[in-house]
């Protein structure tokens, strides 16, 4: 459907018309810096420089759409029609070594040839125009030429060139005259054989053996469909041939894929690596006017995808009919990766984006005192930061993908989040790195990234238990993970609940705020080996009551009821003694961590209660 | 070539946490179509039970589960190994091996999660069938095998890394719903090879109605030409 979705949308998108349109069969949109303007005998009167200045002043090439064949030019000499560099078009070398001249007089050669073959017949003043430039141009009079025009000829060196004939004001691809040179011309452009399309269906279609190239931007360029090496190749087909999709098909879809890609049309939206492309065949159009951000219900969607942020619903409206969604990204070898693709309705968007809000606790305003994290932050997290650029990349699309069906977040980057908070102190580094140029999440988290990577680990076990096969035994309902459940009796619940509750009697004992508590020091040890390192830490947490009941009498009882409760509750049922266990798995680490925070979001005591109007107290911050 | 005196329609349920159905055109980072392609039921049913002298047909498909998807990224090598070389080795008295590290790539895959369907299909005699035409020794073997599991290779979903588990349906046994409902076109999906010809791809457009797939009226209308 991938393909089908790119040539419907292209279909739509051209009958729509405006400036912004995909290109025609057979057209591809490609820069121009300079335009020769030639009278009816082909003497170049004029030199344009097109040019258009972006808002820093640095000048960069007008886009038009010329005449180009599917399939990527590569070293060897092959002229474009009408619209090429200088080399081609003037003869003019990128160099002055001999090999260099060499190949500019050659390829010229073969601009010429081409060209004089092509508009032999027309009488057109344009390709008139144009035939008899080529038939009496000589790349030695560049010289000449800039001086009458007023061009240097180093200005033209390696630059795209088109043609426009004078007291006109188009470019002479642009003639509809021309065009149907073109289109005549068309089939041959491609290595073809005859055969069913996969995409139309239709029979007797020319297959293209080469397919274009998608540019995704900052160098990413390669191939969605291509069969380079032998090991994806079949039945003994070459190249295109494995997949047999029509030239006119080609064009569509990646005229579509192009219109898609651009940013000011508000369709895409890059997550880290990936660019995750939305569309719908009824959406109205979104409208993007050069510098300005555009708007319109796609646009506002992908905002929201790439932020995490909870998306406005009015903003969006209402857009019926099925939404695709698809993720690319430049995999190895100059290919193009399909990495995400999604059918879904606006609607079922939304309120899946609100899932996802709700599964990670991430719209309790109260625990968040900066900006709510985006699907990035999410990677950058669990360690998966850009310097890691190959890991990071497998992990975007499926967390993506969870979001966007609502499905089971991926085990592995649950797995990394719990790792990262394992490693306590990580808190006071992720602080201490706020001022570091990498990350955002440092620089807006800080102390919060800890209660992130938290509401990660539990949007992972709500879906996992939502998502559990019935025969599996849970020992946590769903409503259990999302708020304290004081009565459960998980025993890596609990012992996350102990801790928090330990660390919080180390923290009132002490006379001064430490900089380190047991989360820093313990946290790992605890998590890890229960049964080792509880022990230890009440005999710890023993002493500490007994110093606060000496202050506080009354504080001190309620810390020693709130340990005896909680400890309690980890007998079995006829023994004496609590019972640890030995190790928790993945999942039993998750609740663990679930336990602690839940804890320490519900435990301030009385009096930090009262304090705790307007911020967390001096005691929270300084552990977080 | 005369049609078995009772044309029987067997229904297999084949069920598995992963399959690749590949698109010929995302055939390096694999893409998997939505459903099962008729080629691929075929080749299940043909790991159960084929011989020269029958030809499986797929009549329809049912598409329990809900469509989920799974990507994965794998390392993989750049070319298959040489048949030339592994000759070359044998008879040298080497042995045959690849270089991984030479020719290695990652590829991601975009696989399916969690399918179950029932593939229902009958076979016709071929032309390499002797009298006397017997269809149903055929058809008591095919049942024979499929109700006790077995098979000359492990069938598999699409590809081999990803094998299916298949039960046969009872013939009063009713069919299992599916959970899908409505309508949905599927767009162009491989249908199967024409062997007969340079074994070239050919395309159908199926439409999924509450679940179930009419390949064979599918295929009737868009292969004829």
């Amino acid at each position: 459907m991938i393909l089908q979705a790119l040539v419907a949308h292209y279909e739509s998108r051209r009958a729509a018309g405006g400036p912004d349109a995909p290109p025609p069969i057979g057209y591809a949109a490609v820069p121009v810096t300079h335009v020769l303007v030639l009278d009816t005998n082909g003497t170049i009167t004029a030199i344009d420089d097109v040019r258009q200045t972006s808002q820093r002043g640095r000048p960069y090439a007008r886009r038009t759409n010329a005449p180009r064949p599917l399939a990527n030019r590569t070293s060897t000499t092959r002229p474009h029609f009408l619209c090429d560099t200088s080399e081609y078009i003037l003869g003019l070398p990128r160099g002055e070594t001999q090999n260099v001249t060499a190949r500019a007089r050659e390829r010229f050669r073969a601009a010429s040839d081409l060209h004089r073959r092509y508009l032999a017949d027309s009488d057109d003043p344009a390709a008139v125009a144009v035939r008899r430039f080529f038939e009496t141009w000589a790349p030695g009079r560049i010289a000449q030429v800039a001086e009458a025009t007023g061009v240097a000829p180093d200005d033209l060196v390696a630059q795209p060139i088109a043609f426009r004939l004078a007291d006109t004001d188009h470019l002479v691809h642009e003639r509809s005259a021309l065009d149907a040179i073109w289109q005549e011309h068309l089939p041959e452009q491609d290595d073809t054989r005859p055969g069913q399309c996969l995409v139309t269906g239709a029979h007797d279609m020319p297959i293209v053996r080469l397919h274009p190239t998608i540019d995704l931007g900052q160098g990413r360029q390669g191939k969605l469909i291509s069969f380079g090496d032998p090991a994806y190749r079949a039945h003994g087909h070459r190249q295109g041939f494995n997949a047999p999709v029509s030239q006119t098909a080609a064009y569509k879809y990646a005229g579509a894929l192009q219109h898609l890609l651009t940013y000011d049309n508000g369709y895409r939206a890059d997550i880290g690596d990936l660019v995750v492309l939305v569309w719908s065949p009824s959406a109205p159009r979104t409208h993007g006017t050069g510098n300005a951000t555009p708007s319109g219900p796609i646009a506002t969607l992908m905002g929201a995808l790439g932020t995490g942020r909870q998306p406005d619903s009015d903003a969006i409206g209402d857009i019926p009919g099925p939404l695709y969604v698809l993720g690319l990204a430049y995999t190895a070898r100059s290919r193009i990766g399909v990495q995400l693709w999604g059918e879904t309705t606006a609607d079922d968007l939304l309120a899946n984006l609100r899932a996802h809000h709700a599964d990670m606790g991430l719209d309790r305003r109260a625990l968040w005192s900066k900006d709510q994290p985006a699907i990035a932050d999410f990677l950058d997290l669990a360690g998966l930061e850009t310097a890691h650029h190959g890991q990071r990349a497998r992990f975007i699309g499926p967390l993506l993908d969870a979001i966007l069906h609502g499905r089971r977040y991926p085990d592995a980057l649950a797995q990394r989040t719990i790792n990262q908070l394992r490693h306590g102190g990580r808190a006071a580094a992720d602080a201490r790195r706020s001022d570091d140029a990498s990350g955002r999440p440092y620089r807006l988290f800080g102390r919060d990234a800890d209660l992130v990577r938290a509401a990660l680990v539990r949007g992972w076990l709500v879906r996992r238990q939502r998502h559990a096969p019935d025969s599996r035994a849970t020992t946590m309902t769903e409503e259990a993970l999302m708020t304290l459940d004081p009565d459960n009796i998980d025993p890596a619940y609990r012992l996350g609940r102990l801790f928090a509750t330990l660390e919080n009697a180390q923290v009132t004992a002490a006379e001064n705020t430490p900089q380190r508590t047991i989360r820093d020091t313990q946290f790992g040890h605890a998590i890890a080996a229960p049964a080792a390192a509880f022990p230890r830490l009440i005999r710890m947490g023993q002493h500490h009551t007994a110093k606060i009941r000496r202050g506080q009498p009354g504080l001190g009882r309620w810390f020693e009821q709130c340990i005896d409760d909680i400890i309690a509750g980890l007998h079995e049922p006829d023994a004496h003694q609590p019972a640890f266990p030995r190790s928790l798995d993945l999942e039993g680490q998750g609740r663990f961590i679930l336990g602690y925070y839940h804890q320490r979001e519900a435990q301030f005591t009385p009096k930090q209660r009262r304090n705790d109007n307007q911020a967390p107290t001096a005691t929270m911050e300084a552990t977080q | 070539m005369p049609e078995p005196a009772d044309n029987h329609v067997f229904r297999l349920r084949v069920w598995g946490r992963n399959a690749c159905f590949t698109r010929p055109e995302m055939k390096v980072d694999r893409v998997s179509y939505d459903v099962i392609t008729p080629s691929a039921a075929r080749g299940i049913i043909e790991a159960i039970y084929w011989k020269p002298q029958i030809a499986w047909h797929v009549e329809r498909i049912h598409v329990l589960a809900p469509i989920a998807r799974q990507k994965v990224r794998r390392n993989e090598t750049v070319s298959p190994p040489s048949l030339d070389a592994v000759g070359r080795d044998l008879h040298n008295g080497t042995t045959p091996r690849i270089n991984i590290r030479a020719h290695r790539t990652q590829r991601d895959a975009l696989v399916l999660r969690d399918v179950d369907y029932v593939i229902e299909a009958r076979f016709s005699l071929t032309e390499r069938a002797d009298p006397p035409y017997n269809p149903v020794k055929h058809a008591d073997t095919f049942r024979r095998r499929a109700s006790r599991g077995q098979c000359f290779r492990q069938p598999v979903l699409g590809c081999r890394e990803f094998p299916a588990a298949f039960r046969l349906l009872e013939p009063g046994e009713p069919t299992p719903a599916a959970s899908h409902a409505g309508e949905q076109s599927l767009g162009w999906m491989l249908y199967d090879f024409d062997f007969a010809n340079d074994r070239r791809p050919v395309f159908y457009q199926p439409v999924m109605r509450d679940g179930v797939i009419e390949v064979s009226r599918h295929a009737a209308e868009h292969t004829a030409s």
